[in-house]
């Protein structure tokens, strides 16, 4: 595993010299040619880690390894890893040509050398013939691309992407979201990708790291995090859900909402408190009699591909349903899910602790 | 590293800080209490509370209070007639140009038109009024310093002015404000950091002016400035010119504390 | 509103009118042949002549402008150092009490600078002359350069030398490929109003200049005071020449550096 590694994180804390903790003795690992997302609020932590492997910024205490060798102090200047900002920090005294040679040129590379790679670089963010224009004759998206040429020419190990996307207009940013996640299959390099935007995040990562206060909340593939939350936090950052309070009578019953159900999480105490989650999409809407659960729609927006609806039951939990059948507000109506829909969060349960216990039952028939 | 190179950037600057102003201001207060012969005295400090400096203080600043009263009367209202033209860079341009002329140029010329027989005075016998000693009077002296102080008056109200948000005027007439209650609540509030600055630009100045008091008021006029040359360049008595010194950069602190600019509003 | 625009362009004309009718009153009498500014007898280019055969006065202005020259070049340099560091200057205090003291010489009157800098150059025993001219013109000169080059540090985006360290530039390249091209136009606006101080300058030089040495202002003081001259039309004459070209090509080099430079950073 070490090996493979092409970046590792060892109990690394960053703190300011006026003790504000923005990385609190983060530890993980980053696997070669894979796309990353670092996922979290502003503030969270996320573009701090982004500078300490860019080496514009030192770290407290502990670790952080490129290759297996410790990397702390080796300046930005000479790290292999290029970065694409979120302002896309392109230099306006050059043109876009220069803007993208101007690494090779830092390393002396002959002329011609320069003029293949450049010329390669604007092809794959098809820019080709865009040489000889000035930066502020470019428009959001073309400018974006700019930035990820030059990075791209350098030919690095990893490219770092803090919020690229975030200057840019809705369209031009699903468009963007593909084509990065296409570059990056081309390049077989690694991503690292910093987004605030969870969606973004889900389309295109291989993995990601939810961040919170200093602190990866939970990592790893789209679907886990966004199927087995570990926390409140997680559940409520990523997509929208039901979170309310229960209590696991047995491994497979959870009782809510004044009753009990089927579920498939185990491994739990008996009687313990704990959260449920359920995500919008997963609750159906049925006749009141036909429901397992019966709650008054409060209110009801039309989202276009859906209706989503806000209901309350007896015990004044909120239910936030998303349908494409239509509800009449002030009606009463029923809400049915299956067992897989409900999951269930052990409070303050680490991640850790939550791989320990799935792989403790994980045997025991765990699945789906 | 990088904070090696910071402090490489740092030494020359900071010598310059050192050498240049620091040690000045402290070589002119050191100064100001020594006499003539080199003995240790607050005597510099006790004429300039005579009745001659006293008279002549309050005539250096009436004059600077003119000088400045003037040329904001005629600057505000040209910058703001400037600002909505439609050649506004022109005509700023056009501003500033005389005041990048050689001030000794603008003054010499002044000789010419005010002498005897000059331009003005041809100008009083055409309307009838007839021949007058205009030349080294307090009028000419007034009337020259005002000529060179206006671009430095104009161009931070102009700058001031042309900040204020379009916007905030259509508010004010929307709410029911006239012309004039738009430019007494409205523009003039919101300009007034401009109006200070640029009064900073003149008063002082005024205050310390020596050559045109020379050439233009023939002596009739003493300002600090003058007197400070005086007795640095003529009578030699550097504790006194240094005493007159401290008292103007006293005095420049306090305007400049005083009309302090305190930034709102203007975006 | 029409029919009150008239009122604006006359009292903007009679302004104009009063700012440049001096000049042109000066540069009207250099071709007199007649020998005052009063009564215009006759159009001569004699003024102009005596002015070119006088080779004491071509001494001088050729002192002005070596001055000049020098001393924007050098206060040019220690003012973008000084610039530099006060942008990157860490604690706020320190650089706060830099910025006060930098401008202190901005605000400070010219009799003060001068009697002040007469008195330090007596002290350490520099003779008054070329060197004092010298030193006391890069000495008020230097404030000048570093707030013209402050505000294109502060408005450049700190990420454009973390992408320059990014791409693999050392601290001698960021500074001598990214910073210093993306200043320029600071460092040449700069550059450009020391130099106009500089042959501006009447007062300080007036203090600290001694009896070989004079530059054009203190040499154009000495002979108003002793009354008119039309040697002095025709020189003021060619300066007024001189500064519209300086004004006019300040402007077309600024114009087209704001083109590139200007604009600003990545972000729109």
């Amino acid at each position: 595993m070490a090996e493979e590694a092409i970046i590792r994180f060892d109990q690394v804390t960053k703190q300011y010299d006026d003790d504000t903790i923005v990385l609190n003795n983060v530890s993980f690992e980053i696997e070669r040619g894979k796309f990353y997302t670092l996922l979290g609020p502003s503030g969270c932590g996320k573009t701090t880690i982004l500078r300490l492997i860019a080496g514009f910024t030192e770290a407290s205490k502990g670790d952080i390894y490129f290759n297996g060798k410790r990397m702390n102090n080796v300046p930005a200047n000479e790290r292999q890893v290029n970065t694409v900002f979120q302002d896309y920090a392109l230099f306006p005294h050059l043109n876009v040509y220069e803007n993208v040679a101007f690494g090779l040129r830092i390393k002396k590379m002959k002329k011609a050398e320069i003029d293949r790679r450049v010329n390669e670089a604007l092809r794959f963010v098809n820019l080709s013939g865009y040489e000889s224009r000035e930066i502020t004759e470019m428009s959001g998206g073309q400018r974006q691309r700019v930035a990820i040429a030059r990075a791209i020419v350098n030919e690095p190990e990893v490219i770092l992407l803090d919020e690229p996307l975030s200057a840019l207009d809705l369209k031009l940013r699903t468009e963007m979201q593909y084509e990065l996640r296409d570059l990056q299959k081309r390049l077989g390099i690694t991503f690292i990708f910093v987004t605030h935007d969870q969606e973004e995040a889900l389309a295109m990562s291989d993995e990601i790291f939810v961040i919170n206060e200093g602190r990866i909340q939970q990592s790893g593939t789209p679907t886990d995090i966004y199927d087995e939350p570990i926390n409140r936090f997680v559940a409520d950052f990523i997509g929208e859900s039901n979170i309310v309070p229960g209590k696991m009578i047995r491994d497979f019953e959870v009782e809510f909402a004044g009753k009990r159900f089927e579920c498939v999480d185990q491994g739990l105490n008996q009687n313990e408190p704990v959260e449920v989650v359920i995500r919008p999409e997963d609750l159906e809407i049925t006749t009141w009699s036909e429901g397992k659960i019966q709650v008054k729609v409060a209110s009801q927006l039309f989202r276009g591909v859906h209706y989503e609806m806000l209901c309350y039951d007896e015990s004044k939990n909120e239910w936030l349903v998303h349908s494409t059948k239509k509800a009449t507000v002030g009606d009463e109506i029923g809400l049915n899910f299956g067992p897989e829909a409900i999951h269930v969060m052990r409070l303050g349960e680490t991640e850790e602790e939550f791989d320990k216990r799935l792989e403790a039952y994980q045997g025991a028939g765990y699945g789906k | 590293m990088e904070n090696r190179a910071r402090k490489l950037y740092l030494i020359p600057y900071v010598l310059w800080i050192g050498l240049f102003v620091v040690t000045p201001i402290l070589l002119v207060v050191y100064y100001s209490f020594f006499d003539l012969n080199g003995n240790f005295t607050v005597a510099n400090y006790e004429k300039l509370f005579t009745p001659v400096y006293i008279k002549m203080i309050l005539s250096s600043f009436w004059y600077a209070f003119l000088i400045t009263a003037f040329c904001l009367l005629i600057a505000y209202p040209a910058a703001y007639f400037i600002t909505k033209s439609k050649y506004k860079q022109l005509l700023l341009l056009l501003i500033i140009l005389p005041s990048w002329i050689n001030l000794l140029l603008k003054a010499y010329a002044f000789l010419g038109i005010f002498s005897t027989y000059g331009a003005a005075n041809s100008f009083l016998e055409a309307v009838g009024i007839g021949t007058r000693q205009i030349l080294f009077t307090d009028f000419s002296f007034v009337f020259v310093a005002v000529y060179i102080f206006i671009p430095f008056m104009l161009l931070p109200i102009f700058n001031a002015l042309d900040k204020l948000n379009p916007t905030l005027i259509d508010a004010s007439r929307d709410l029911g404000a006239s012309a004039w209650i738009t430019f007494q609540k409205v523009v003039f509030p919101l300009t007034i950091d401009g109006v200070k600055s640029g009064v900073q630009a003149v008063f002082i100045p005024a205050l310390s002016l020596f050559m045109i008091t020379r050439l233009i008021a023939g002596n009739r006029v003493i300002t600090l400035g003058t007197a400070i040359e005086q007795h640095f360049l003529i009578t030699q008595d550097w504790g006194m010119g240094s005493a007159i010194a401290v008292f103007l950069i006293i005095t420049m602190v306090v305007i400049m504390v005083v009309t302090g600019t305190r930034k709102r509003g203007v975006q | 509103m029409k029919k009150k625009s008239l009122w604006p362009k006359v009292y903007l004309a009679f302004v104009f009118i009063v700012l440049y009718a001096p000049i042109f009153y000066l540069t009207f009498y250099s071709f007199n042949s007649g020998g005052t500014m009063n009564d215009f007898e006759g159009f001569t280019l004699d003024w102009y002549k005596e002015l070119f055969q006088d080779t004491r006065l071509l001494i001088i202005v050729l002192n002005t402008i070596i001055i000049a020259l020098l001393s924007a070049a050098i206060s040019t340099i220690i003012g973008v150092l000084g610039a530099l560091a006060i942008v990157y200057m860490k604690k706020r205090a320190a650089k706060n009490a830099l910025l006060s003291l930098n401008n202190v010489l901005i605000v400070s009157p010219d009799v003060i600078i001068g009697a002040s800098f007469l008195i330090l150059f007596t002290i350490i025993g520099i003779k008054l002359g070329f060197t004092s001219v010298l030193l006391s013109h890069v000495a008020f000169s230097i404030p000048i350069v570093v707030i013209m080059v402050l505000p294109k540090l502060q408005e450049m985006s700190l990420s454009l030398i973390d992408a320059a360290r990014d791409l693999g530039a050392s601290h001698w390249d960021v500074l001598s490929k990214v910073i210093l091209p993306y200043i320029s136009p600071g460092i040449f606006a700069g550059f450009f109003l020391a130099l106009t101080y500089s042959l501006d300058d009447f007062a300080v030089t007036f203090f600290v200049t001694g009896n070989g040495f004079t530059t054009l202002s203190v040499e154009i003081y000495s002979l108003a005071r002793r009354g008119i001259s039309l040697n002095i039309n025709a020189l003021s004459t060619l300066l007024f020449l001189f500064t519209i070209l300086l004004v006019i090509g300040y402007y077309f080099i600024t114009k087209r550096n704001g083109r590139t430079a200007g604009a600003g950073g990545g972000n729109e």
